[in-house]
């Protein structure tokens, strides 16, 4: 089943620099509360997309990212509460930490079938929850972490922009990058066929586990930034339903092109903020819903659809109808 | 020595719950194919439905849990059907992915509905007089419920067993999980079977559900956890297989008791180790066959 990559015509390059010329001129146009949303959306799209490496790209399912995520802001969190490591490195001890936690699972779970590591990531990810969730000494447990100071240069509202631009978008590159390399067409290959990869003399289980490992590390790094921007750690960020979140992102927009996972966090955080302004308490029923919807009638994506009508004989994805044999 | 009977049968109780809920799972899996993240949530939902049948249909008297006991995996057996026929049917033999994102999605409608209709405060469900208080077996006190959990169990494991050996439909149900394309071809009606091993787990899902509320609180967040076990006991059970459910269901429920009494703090930790191990050794479970 021949997945097609790409971004229905426009290359995924051009997009993301068009991004990158316009993003920096936002703050002249906006403040205030909309820029922070923008700032929300840059973090969760450099969550989806590194997550997007191990599922579009790696062709592994992960239902328990959130746990990594949630590492990045525990450990930002606490780092930034209670000592006076420098920021940079706090980011980077908490990227590392992510990456850490997702060598140990990642071990575990590569080896398995698709199934098989859906529900192992779901499981290690509710586990690192629980481990946050009940450590009350050192993660303040239910009540979580609150009033975690920011280092000093970020404390104006468009300093604290540009700091998340810079870094989310260098990390997306960076991702991009790595996925253009041999490395990540042997990761595309891998998810085409595993098999018939291993046969011509790849370790599949290894790639597949340096690719989780660099997911988790951009993850963590994607929260500790959220830890900048909300200046606290909830042990909500680190369950099912925020796993279940930026899945849905690389989903919605399309998890067959770089950039749909881009596209899935901007609708993901403009449906949140209309849900919750409109419908406070009801956003799991219309999260849940939105999944039933997209399942049952766009599972490629927004992106993905577009690529099917527009793309036809590019020998790009064929029909979900088609079983797809790991 | 009184200790460790006592933990014995709270962990053959656990398990007979568990046992419950997995082989509802197990059997969806086995015969349908297909992915059930909501499993868990139908457990959920039975227990404050189970709530409010004995509340609010007979104004929390103390048996009524009884009529409950009936009354739940009846409904939830209706419910599953509904979900089935409406929703899971489009996605047989799709993508696993879609599978998952359905029933994932399920999940968290599943969630809200529970914060709907019965709030975010813990439920406690009316416990039962008869058969509610304790007995002595060789001089120490047990719960009579929770023998009558395992006895319950022990019922449903027999006639779930002979269901699948000797009734029409369990021949059925198993030619369907061996090849169903064979049987559509064969001119059965698979989609029928399909409705009722849905069902089916959903029913035992109600009855776990149900049996459940006497032992605990019903409160929120209560069903990731459930599915995620639910998920592993059929794993280290073996797909499709309802013997590997319940010998899971057995190590899980003493690993989870006596865990508890010596390192209460890892017992999870304990359970997903005993995961991963089983599936390193025998990746498709204890009794299982290759099914994915």
């Amino acid at each position: 089943m021949l997945r097609g990559f790409g971004t229905s015509g426009v290359s995924t390059g051009k997009a993301l620099i068009a991004l990158g010329v316009f993003l920096p001129f936002l703050p002249l146009f906006i403040h205030g509360y909309w820029l922070h949303l923008v700032m929300e959306i840059l973090v969760l799209s450099l969550f989806a997309v590194s997550l997007n490496l191990v599922m579009g790209y790696g062709g592994m399912i992960s239902f328990g990212h959130a746990g990594f995520y949630g590492v990045g802001l525990y450990i930002t969190a606490g780092f930034l509460k209670n000592s006076t490591l420098a920021f940079p490195a706090v980011l980077l001890l908490a990227s590392a930490g992510g990456a850490f936690c997702g060598l140990i699972v990642g071990f575990l779970s590569v080896r398995l079938r698709a199934f098989y590591f859906a529900i192992l990531t779901l499981a290690f990810g509710q586990l690192i929850w629980a481990i946050i969730f009940k450590w009350y000494s050192v993660t303040g447990g239910e009540d979580g972490m609150i009033g975690i100071p920011i280092p000093p240069f970020l404390s104006k509202e468009i300093s604290l922009y540009f700091f998340i631009l810079i870094v989310s978008a260098a990390c997306i590159g960076l991702i991009y990058w790595i996925v253009n390399t041999p490395f990540g067409r042997v990761l595309s290959s891998i998810r085409e066929n595993s098999e018939r990869t291993e046969s011509i003399g790849v370790s599949v289980d290894r790639h597949r586990l340096i690719a989780f490992v660099i997911s988790t590390f951009f993850s963590a790094l994607a929260g500790g930034l959220y830890c900048l921007l909300s200046r606290s750690a909830f042990p909500d960020l680190v369950e099912w339903g925020k796993s279940g979140e930026v899945l849905l992102s690389c989903v919605l927009g399309g998890m067959y092109s770089f950039v749909g996972p881009i596209l899935g966090s901007m609708m993901m955080i403009f449906l949140q903020s209309v849900v919750t302004s409109f419908f406070t308490e009801r956003w799991p029923l219309i999260l849940g819903g939105i999944f039933v919807f997209v399942s049952l009638a766009v599972p490629r994506g927004v992106l993905g659809t577009v690529q099917e009508k527009l793309g036809g004989s590019r020998g790009l994805v064929k029909g979900s109808e088609l079983r797809d044999d790991h | 020595m009184e200790t460790i009977f006592l933990i014995l049968v709270g962990g053959l109780t656990k398990a007979s719950i568990y046992y419950l809920v997995a082989a509802g799972l197990t059997l969806v899996f086995g015969v349908g194919k297909v992915i059930n993240f909501a499993h868990g949530s139908f457990y959920v939902l039975a227990m404050y439905v189970t709530f409010s049948i004995t509340t609010k249909l007979f104004g929390g008297s103390a048996n009524s849990f009884w009529f409950a006991l009936v009354l739940t995996p009846i409904s939830l057996g209706i419910i599953g059907w509904i979900v089935e026929r409406f929703l899971l049917r489009w996605v047989y033999g799709k993508e696993h992915l879609i599978q998952l994102l359905l029933t994932f999605g399920l999940v968290y409608i599943f969630s809200d509905v529970y914060r709907l209709f019965w709030g975010v405060m813990p439920k406690i469900v009316p416990h039962t007089e008869f058969l509610g208080g304790s007995i002595s077996i060789m001089d120490v006190i047990v719960p009579q419920f929770n023998l009558a959990v395992i006895a319950c169990s022990l019922l449903v494991f027999i006639a779930l067993s002979s269901l699948i050996s000797n009734t029409r439909f369990g021949r059925l149900s198993r030619a369907v999980a061996a090849d169903g394309e064979m049987c559509d071809i064969l001119g059965i009606n698979t989609f029928s079977v399909y409705s009722g091993i849905f069902a089916l787990g959903s029913v035992l899902a109600g009855i776990g559900g149900a049996l459940a509320t006497q032992l605990g609180v019903v409160h929120l967040g209560m069903d990731a956890h459930i599915t995620i076990l639910a998920f592993i006991l059929v794993i280290v059970g073996g797909v499709g297989s309802v013997k590997g459910a319940a010998a899971a269901a057995v190590i899980v429920g003493l690993v989870e008791s006596f865990g508890a009494l010596f390192l209460s703090e890892i017992v999870l930790v304990l359970i997903y180790l005993v995961m991963v191990i089983v599936l390193l050794v025998r990746p498709f479970g204890l009794f299982g066959r290759p099914v994915f």
